[in-house]
């Protein structure tokens, strides 16, 4: 009962925050002050009649707030197209989004689980060589921007040494194996940066709760140390973790993904907003950046939720 | 595992410090103690340092400039005369001599003059976003902390919306908004090429991340005996935050944070021009290096292997350094 | 004013854990800190063995250790504690020891409100317990849980099972760690100041519902506390520690009306009195307990207590002086003198002021 109101009292504020990125989303594009807006929305080849099109459709001749409300028609009917390619930008949207998700999904999944492992084996062996060790990785790994990672694992494992095939992208449905192969490279790149971070906020948390008194009960109550790491130690430490890691996937998608996608040349969304960034083309950029914004915030209130779910006490309004 | 023995030694560790230096000085003493601390300290100065003699180094050693194009020329390599850049293309990689040291990219461009002219850039980029954040951040944190009410949660609710994007996403947005026209600040107009708006871009961009924990030292400082001391003896708000707060501040998280911020800023500068929404041509920076070096990364790859390993030693310095102040003002933080 | 003195003695007296030497020291980068320094004392069944002390006296890492639970890198344990079929403590493996806690061995701290973990349900951490001992289905543990739950008097069991910790008020919660610890048929239960951290109203509900369990099951327990009051209500023998070391043991009886170590002296002394005129300041210890770090020479009281002598840099053995079989203490001054020493004022205490060595005082 306390998880349905909690939930939806989440998802309302959610929607209103959804309003505020939409509307400044909108004045981030249309309301800097430095010229035409319309040429600007039309992109560096318009046209005059693409020109004379943007201007009708986005009103730039009435008040701003009827600009907004078109904007917005333009975007949620779908109709929203970039002038320099001619193209909707919502169906070459969905025709990247299997790449992105694939990076990103497989990329948050792998940072996770390496970042959890090397968490509990940092804390395990704390102050020793391999606690060293693993600090040191997580050091480098916030230190090295992805994609630059990506270069570097491209030139070892891919024209160096030929272990991994060329870039690109394999649709899993195509065929899975190469898919695959195709994705760890990216994968690891994405994910160099989050085991660092994620192994030393394990490392912490792990060390905090097993000194606390709950975790003195459960070995004096004769558990192995094996229970009592993984049913008290980490069934209560990984709770903070996971709202992080959604946090960061929704960050990682809607935001490093464009890089790595350029530097592995997958096609993905990211992709086609890097290249309506190199040509100046608005509207594809506009679209993604509300929608990585609304994956944000929709991340937001769903980790909350599962942090309701896995921690009783939220969901009592305590703790 | 440890527990019990390690709470009762660690106990008994506290109570034997206690002496009567200022906390400042006590950090300094534990930062000087930091030996990797320090050792990643000075090499993050070389960098600065190299980057600011860059046309020393131009002018000298490398006689040539950054936009220099020697495309269809022949120098001598060990012995061999070879061109620049040869007829399908290829720039020639690293010669670890006075001319070319690390190669010349497609144009026959020298790496190593654009890597430090570049650097320039990307440092002066990721100093002045840094201090754009910290200010940014001070104004929302202390306003929202110290005040609370009405006003924190208004400046909270601005914050988040910011937060809200993802951070490369929204530099991109602001970085190509700004880089059509330039921006019209009313007492002055900033072209788009003009690298003080991926400066301010990312600057902005970063200021939640940074507003957020000092509203929240602010609100446990507000609470002290001292600020109770101040307000009794009659101070005004605005003087209790510059007499009180702030100090205390910089203290404790406000040097920290800035050689975070710097690293990050950095960082987010290479992704931003790496994609074409921060630094524009002609100026280069270590992320439009690697965005022109990507092409070729298959057979050359120093164009983007030389940019791209300065960029993390710069990035790593400054980190390690930052976490060595860090355990300087509170030597329980990370290491237990 | 003597009091005669009883003999108490137990019908089935029979030994449940014998402690003989033991010695606990942590290497620690300030040095080594002598924790628990030749500590002997034995348990019998059915009887409450009250440890006394203040913090830092070593009462809660020999009690640990007995569970095995100051095992580490940095920790130097010896000496012997025995259960009544011969198993060495001690020397145990680790995997011996975890049959043994929560099995033969229960322990309950002293904040409950953090004790249990929040994540999972009062009940089935009552279950754990059961199945990680004894070969049951998880409905018939969970059915036990209930039971449990019942008998240390918690309304609504079978309800009241399904709920998380933080449901709890302390007391409540103190009982669920009770019915917890009890929940394999322990021969021996330690409890660490289990009623430090509650209310004083619920304190003698859980001293109640401890003595009632003891009564009906015949567990041994050994009480660690720093409060008189609560030795004085339920435990049957007590063991005084200070510094690391035992002091004075006895039967309860003994130990408050015949007294024989200043420490003890200074710890009744200290105690408010109702049924006395109230003294112009409340009588305490001067001083505070030394660094185990760096423990003095000989008697560890020596640093604050009044009426040491130069013998006192020597340190005193364990021995009865009282005359009464069972009553030991660690003192050099005479039966006698002690007698008339420890009476300040009418009363037992120490005196205020501590002369500096060495002092008038010489024994006999």
């Amino acid at each position: 009962m306390y998880l349905l109101i909690f939930t939806l009292k989440r998802l309302a504020s959610a929607v209103v925050v959804l309003f505020a990125v939409s509307v400044l989303t909108f004045l981030i594009f249309f309301a800097i002050p430095n010229g035409n807006p319309a040429l600007r929305l039309a992109g560096r080849t318009a046209t005059p009649a693409d020109i004379h099109n943007v201007e009708v459709a986005y009103g730039f001749d009435k008040p701003i707030y009827v600009q907004y409300e078109r904007t917005m028609k333009q975007i949620f009917t779908g109709r929203i197209q970039s002038y320099t390619q001619h193209l909707s930008v919502f169906s070459q949207i969905k025709r990247g989004l299997p790449a992105t998700l694939s990076v990103a999904i497989g990329a948050a999944i792998v940072w996770m689980l390496i970042g959890i492992v090397l968490g509990v084996i940092g804390a395990l062996r704390a102050g020793k060589a391999t606690d060293v060790a693993v600090s040191t990785v997580s050091f480098v790994g916030i230190s090295a921007p992805s994609f630059v990672v990506g270069f570097i694992l491209l030139d070892l494992f891919v024209y160096k040494t030929h272990i991994f095939p060329q870039v690109g992208y394999v649709p899993i449905t195509q065929n899975p194996v190469s898919w695959l192969t195709h994705m760890i490279l990216p994968w690891f790149s994405m994910a160099f940066l989050y085991i660092g971070i994620y192994a030393q906020v394990l490392r912490s948390s792990v060390l905090d709760a097993v000194t606390t008194d709950a975790v003195r009960t459960a070995r004096a109550k004769g558990l192995s140390p094996a229970k009592v790491m993984i049913k008290h130690v980490l069934r209560v430490s990984l709770i903070p973790i996971v709202s992080l890691w959604g946090l960061d996937f929704a960050g990682a998608l809607a935001g490093t993904t464009l890089v790595i996608e350029v530097v592995f040349n997958l096609q993905g969304v990211g992709q086609y907003t890097y290249n309506a960034i190199g040509a100046l083309d608005v509207p594809p950029i506009l679209v993604v950046t509300i929608l990585g914004a609304f994956f944000v915030v929709l991340m937001n209130a769903v980790v909350d939720i599962l942090y309701a779910v896995l921690d009783p006490r939220i969901r009592a309004g305590k703790g | 595992m440890v527990d019990q023995a390690a709470v009762v030694s660690s106990s008994i560790e506290e109570e034997t410090t206690g002496s009567g230096d200022s906390p400042l000085r006590l950090a300094l003493r534990r930062l000087r103690r930091n030996k990797i601390a320090l050792f990643f300290g000075v090499i993050f100065l070389l960098v600065v340092l190299v980057c600011l003699l860059a046309p020393v180094y131009a002018n000298d050693i490398a006689h040539t400039g950054p936009n220099a194009n020697h495309i269809s020329e022949i120098i001598k390599v060990n012995g061999k005369a070879t061109p620049v850049v040869n007829t399908i293309g290829l720039p020639i990689g690293p010669t670890y001599h006075s001319k070319f040291f690390f190669g010349a990219d497609q144009n026959g461009r020298d790496i190593a003059v654009r890597l430090l002219y570049g650097g320039r850039n990307s440092l002066a980029i990721g100093f002045m976003a840094t201090i754009v954040t910290m200010i940014g951040a001070l104004l929302f944190g202390v306003t929202a902390g110290f005040f609370r009410g009405w006003t924190d949660t208004i400046l909270s609710r601005l914050l988040d919306l910011i937060w809200a994007y993802p951070a490369l996403l929204l530099a991109a947005a602001l970085g190509v908004s700004l880089a059509v026209g330039g921006v019209n600040l009313g007492f002055a107009h900033l072209s788009g090429s003009s690298i003080l708006i991926p400066s301010m871009v990312i600057g902005v961009v970063y200021i939640p991340y940074v507003a957020r924990p000092i509203r929240g030292e602010v609100l446990t400082l507000r609470e002290r005996e001292f600020v109770d001391a101040a307000r009794i003896l009659g101070y005004s708000r605005v003087r209790i935050i510059f007499s009180e707060i702030l100090p205390n501040l910089s203290a404790s998280i406000l040097p920290v944070f800035f050689a975070l911020q710097l690293a990050q800023s950095i960082v987010l500068e290479a992704a931003l021009s790496f994609l074409g929404a921060g630094v524009q041509p002609p100026s280069a920076s270590w992320g439009t290096m690697l965005s022109d070096g990507s092409g070729l990364i298959s057979v050359s790859p120093h164009l983007v292997l030389v940019p791209g390993i300065m960029l993390i030693i710069a990035a790593l310095s400054v980190n390690v350094f930052g976490d060595g102040i860090r355990q300087a003002f509170d030597p329980r933080s990370s290491r237990h | 004013m003597t009091e005669s003195v009883e003999m108490v003695s137990f019908s089935s007296s029979e030994e449940l854990l014998r402690v003989e030497h033991l010695k606990v020291d942590f290497r620690t980068e300030g040095g080594v800190v002598h924790a628990v320094d030749d500590v002997s004392y034995s348990l019998r069944r059915g009887e409450v063995l009250a440890v006394v002390g203040e913090s830092g006296s070593g009462k809660s890492v020999s009690a640990m250790t007995l569970m095995g639970l100051t095992r580490a890198r940095n920790a130097d344990i010896s000496g012997t504690a025995t259960l009544a079929d011969g198993t060495e403590l001690i020397s145990a493996s680790e995997r011996h020891m975890q049959r043994i806690r929560g099995r033969r061995i229960a322990m309950i701290f002293q904040d409950p409100m953090s004790a249990l973990t929040p994540v999972y349900r009062v009940g089935d951490q009552i279950a754990e317990q059961i199945r990680t001992h004894e070969k049951v289905s998880r409905s018939a543990a969970r059915a036990r849980a209930i039971e449990l739950l019942r008998r240390v008097g918690i309304p609504r069991a079978a309800e009241r099972s399904r709920a998380y910790p933080h449901e709890f008020s302390g007391g409540m919660r103190q009982r669920v760690m009770i019915a917890m610890a009890l929940s394999c048929s322990p021969e021996i239960l330690i409890a660490d100041e289990p009623t430090t951290a509650l209310d004083v109203t619920i304190q003698a509900q859980i001293l109640n519902e401890i003595e009632d369990l003891r009564v009906e099951t015949g567990v041994g327990v050994l009480l660690i506390t720093h409060d008189l009051g609560v030795v004085a209500e339920v435990a049957n023998r007590v063991v005084v520690m200070y510094a690391g070391r035992v002091v004075e043991q006895a039967d309860l009886r003994e130990l408050f009306n015949d007294p024989m170590h200043p420490y003890t002296w200074g710890l009744l002394g200290s105690i408010p009195r109702i049924d006395r005129d109230r003294p112009h300041r409340l009588p305490t210890i001067s001083g505070s307990p030394p660094s185990l770090l760096d423990p003095p020479q000989g008697c560890h009281f020596i640093t604050r207590c009044p009426h040491r002598m130069p013998k006192c840099t020597e340190e005193p053995p364990l021995v009865e002086t009282s005359g009464v079989s069972g009553h030991r203490d660690r003192c050099w001054i005479e039966a006698g003198d002690k007698r008339r020493l420890r009476l300040v004022n009418g009363s037992i205490g120490l005196p205020a002021e501590i002369p500096a060595l060495p002092t008038t005082q010489e024994s006999a």
